[in-house]
């Protein structure tokens, strides 16, 4: 994992911002299974806490993990200064170790697996872990970098897409490819494969998982999210529900897909795109908010008038101050 | 002979086809070692307890004969009759608690592989009989039943019902003569005593813990005890998971690190205390997958100290995930599958660990080592319950990063030597080392 905290700043993210948003009232449907507070909740934290901060003021997590992959005890300190709240852990080392190495117990666990880096094989193995003991009621989510760059000239390894892929997930899961993978490989729909293969891995896990298990604590996955957006790079998230046979009436009563940017299936994807507006036209977009259909009396484009209603309701605001 | 009805097809077993087909795969340390849970099942129905102090089994083969005889509780005539000799388990076969004997087919498979002459004695609790079987008298097509059909039943010499014996004579004695060439040859190899040695200590450490005592030829065998490395800074896994579809399987699941020794280390897989699975390292078990980043021969050196020791337990030998061979594990038992995910995530603390130790190796000091080597080795009835393995934390040791890494590719000879020339350097390592440098220099770096 790089450090990419420090190339973007995070805070300054708004893409990432509505995500985390919409992500907000993903997880209060949650309480469908439980008292929400009650959930565990892990995420890559960073310097910044951007996605803790959140989630603990909206939500009230107090059961709360970060992981880095960071060694060097200088840049673990520094985490640990900038922990937004006493009680958020912290976990030094590669996900795929710090996660095998956590005892679940008989928390229902939200995972939020922000990784900056490219879809790879690791992505996969740790939906392995985490999908290998989670408890009905769980969320998992991973957000990675779906851009493909062809490598300079010179270099002999990975010319193609379909190379870059292959080497990118390992031979051991070109089984979870979909059949269609090879239309897949250009532009925004790569989020669609990557979407698949986590899926495909998923229903492979539970399958070997549920064999030994009673039929009522057999488990299923509910895919909820294909998101896609851009801050600075091409990103994607992918996440679905775990419920157990016994919870699958929780589960419908949560309703996720009522939610606007809800998708249950891997071949779609919502697209966040952010016009620029100004605080004015923001404000009055929303004093005409019943017609949202027709902007005759602005001279704005009616597409940003319709991207903004896509999303009004997490569309972030950024003002400069003196703090 | 009954007039034969024109419409009937034959489709019974020929015998000789049916012993090829079984003795085929089963290699004879195999054999013999099935002969050995039959046994050790008698031992442990004698003893419900666990202590088989007392209980033997001896083992003498040689060139003309093999004999095995144990005093673990006999075989009841009623056994005999109508379940031992059967080729397979039927639906009446009674099933003793936790036994290792499971397919109905070990026993005979065995007698089959190693000779012709077999004769089997045995005093049991309420009966004794003796029994002589001469295979190929069995075999031959002169050997029919009263209608004409081929016998496939064996008979007893003398049998006695309806006694009483006390358990100090209760003993059961198999000897086989007229052995098959291949396997006088193979018992007469001057290794193969230690190879069926090795092998019994190892599939059933268990028993001999318990106090059975085990002989082959004049050698008792030994118990191996099994042990993982623990201190304050470096603890095992143990966890137990409990499945309960049909019948209840109880896997118990102890991972952690012992002495560098490659040959070890691995997977140990056991059903009913029964080792059916030794060091392994492969894809089976989980293990190419997490190694599967690296490839320098080196680099699995580093892995060396890892081992993981695997029990299923049940009262039903049938819910198992072992093969009929009972050397390994059947990859498609549900519970195996299971289990499997639960052993990737078991290992891959410890690989990180050993990863960090053996970086160690380029660091100037060895911190995680020292801990090692202060750790001691304690048996695994002494392990605690602990959800995942503990190696030393980074607040326990000044972790070091290793600072150097190595880069290492091939190039056209042509184009090499060009290079060497541009560069006014002679070595490959010096036209590395100038052409990286040049790169971060002209892109501003030092």
């Amino acid at each position: 994992m790089s450090a990419s905290y420090r190339e973007v700043n995070y805070a300054l993210r708004p893409a990432k911002s509505v995500e985390r948003k919409m992500l907000v009232d993903v997880f209060q449907r949650l309480s469908a299974f439980d008292d929400i507070h009650n959930y565990r909740y892990i995420g890559f934290g960073s310097i910044y806490f951007s996605d803790f901060l959140l989630f603990h003021r909206t939500l009230g997590f107090t059961k709360m993990l970060s992981i880095e992959n960071t060694r060097t005890t200088d840049e673990q300190d520094r985490i640990k200064l900038n922990r937004p709240y006493g009680f958020i852990e912290t976990e030094f080392g590669h996900s795929s170790t710090v996660l095998s190495k956590i005892d679940f117990g008989n928390d229902r666990t939200i995972g939020w697996l922000d990784y900056d880096s490219k879809f790879s094989k690791s992505i996969i193995d740790d939906l392995s872990t985490f999908l290998s003991k989670a408890k009905s009621g769980s969320v998992y989510l991973a957000s990675y970098n779906i851009q493909d760059i062809a490598p300079p000239p010179g270099v002999t390894v990975g010319r193609t897409p379909e190379e870059r892929l292959e080497i990118a997930i390992g031979e051991e899961n070109k089984i979870y490819l979909p059949s269609n993978w090879k239309t897949l490989l250009v532009g925004k729909i790569r989020a669609k494969l990557f979407a698949a293969i986590l899926k495909n891995k998923a229903d492979e896990i539970l399958i070997r998982r549920n064999g030994p298990l009673e039929e009522q604590n057999k488990l299923n996955i509910y895919p909820i999210i294909n998101i896609l957006y851009r801050d600075n790079a091409q990103m994607a998230t992918f996440g679905f529900v775990i419920y157990s046979n016994r919870e699958k009436e929780l589960c419908d009563n949560a309703n996720f897909l009522s939610l606007p940017f809800a998708k249950s299936t891997v071949d779609d994807y919502f697209e966040i795109t952010l016009p620029n507006l100004t605080f004015r036209e923001i404000r009055h977009l929303d004093q005409n908010f019943r017609s949202q259909t027709e902007q005759p009396w602005l001279p704005l484009p009616q597409s940003d008038a319709d991207k903004y209603w896509k999303l009004y309701r997490y569309f972030p605001h950024f003002v400069e101050t003196e703090l | 002979m009954a007039q034969e009805d024109p419409l009937v097809v034959h489709a019974s077993p020929t015998k000789e086809f049916f012993i090829t087909i079984l003795i085929r795969d089963i290699k004879l340390i195999d054999a013999i070692c099935d002969l050995i849970d039959n046994a050790v099942d008698g031992a442990r129905r004698l003893r419900p307890a666990a202590n088989l102090k007392d209980l033997f089994i001896e083992i003498d083969a040689s060139k003309d004969s093999f004999i095995i005889s144990d005093n673990c509780g006999g075989i009841e005539v009623t056994v005999a009759r109508d379940y031992a000799f059967r080729f397979g388990r039927t639906k009446e076969t009674p099933n003793s608690p936790h036994s290792i004997g499971r397919f109905g087919v070990g026993m005979k498979r065995a007698f089959f592989k190693i000779g012709s002459i077999i004769n089997i004695e045995s005093v049991a609790e309420t009966s004794r009989f003796k029994m002589n079987i001469d295979v190929n008298k069995w075999i031959s097509p002169d050997n029919k039943d009263k209608d004409g059909r081929e016998q496939w039943d064996f008979s007893f010499a003398e049998c006695q019902e309806g006694i009483e014996n006390p358990v100090k004579n209760r003993q059961t004695i198999v000897s086989i003569t007229s052995l098959h060439p291949t396997i006088a040859a193979e018992f007469s190899a001057p290794t193969f005593k230690n190879k069926l040695i090795a092998a019994i200590e190892s599939a059933h450490s268990k028993a001999i813990e318990n106090g059975l005592r085990i002989r082959v030829g004049e050698t008792d065998l030994s118990l191996r005890q099994i042990s993982l490395l623990n201190s304050d800074s470096i603890k095992p896994q143990f966890t137990t998971t409990h499945y309960q579809k049909d019948k209840s399987v109880s896997v118990r699941i102890y991972a952690g690190i012992s002495d560098q020794v490659l040959a070890d280390c691995g997977w140990y897989v056991f059903c009913n205390d029964r080792l059916i699975l030794q060091a392994d390292r492969s894809q089976l078990t989980g293990w190419d997958s997490e190694s599967g980043d690296i490839d320098t021969p080196r680099a699995h050196y580093q892995f060396a100290r890892f081992r993981g020791y695997v029990f299923f337990d049940s009262d039903d030998a049938g819910e198992l995930p072992w093969n009929t061979m009972k050397n390994g594990v059947d990859e498609e038992s549900s519970i195996y599958q299971a289990t499997r995910l639960l052993m990737i995530n078991a290992m891959r603390p410890i690989i990180d660990f050993l990863n960090s130790l053996d970086n160690e190796l380029q660091a100037d000091t060895s911190p995680l080592k020292t801990i090692v080597d202060n750790a001691k080795p304690i048996q695994l009835k002494d392990v605690e319950q602990r959800q995942t393995f503990l190696g030393p934390t980074a607040a326990q040791i000044q972790q070091t990063a290793p600072k150097e890494g190595r880069i290492s590719y091939t190039a056209a000879n042509e184009k090499l030597a060009r290079a060497k020339e541009l560069l006014n350097v002679t070595s490959n390592k010096a036209v590395g080392e100038a052409t990286f440098y040049y790169f971060l220099r002209a892109n501003g770096d030092e």
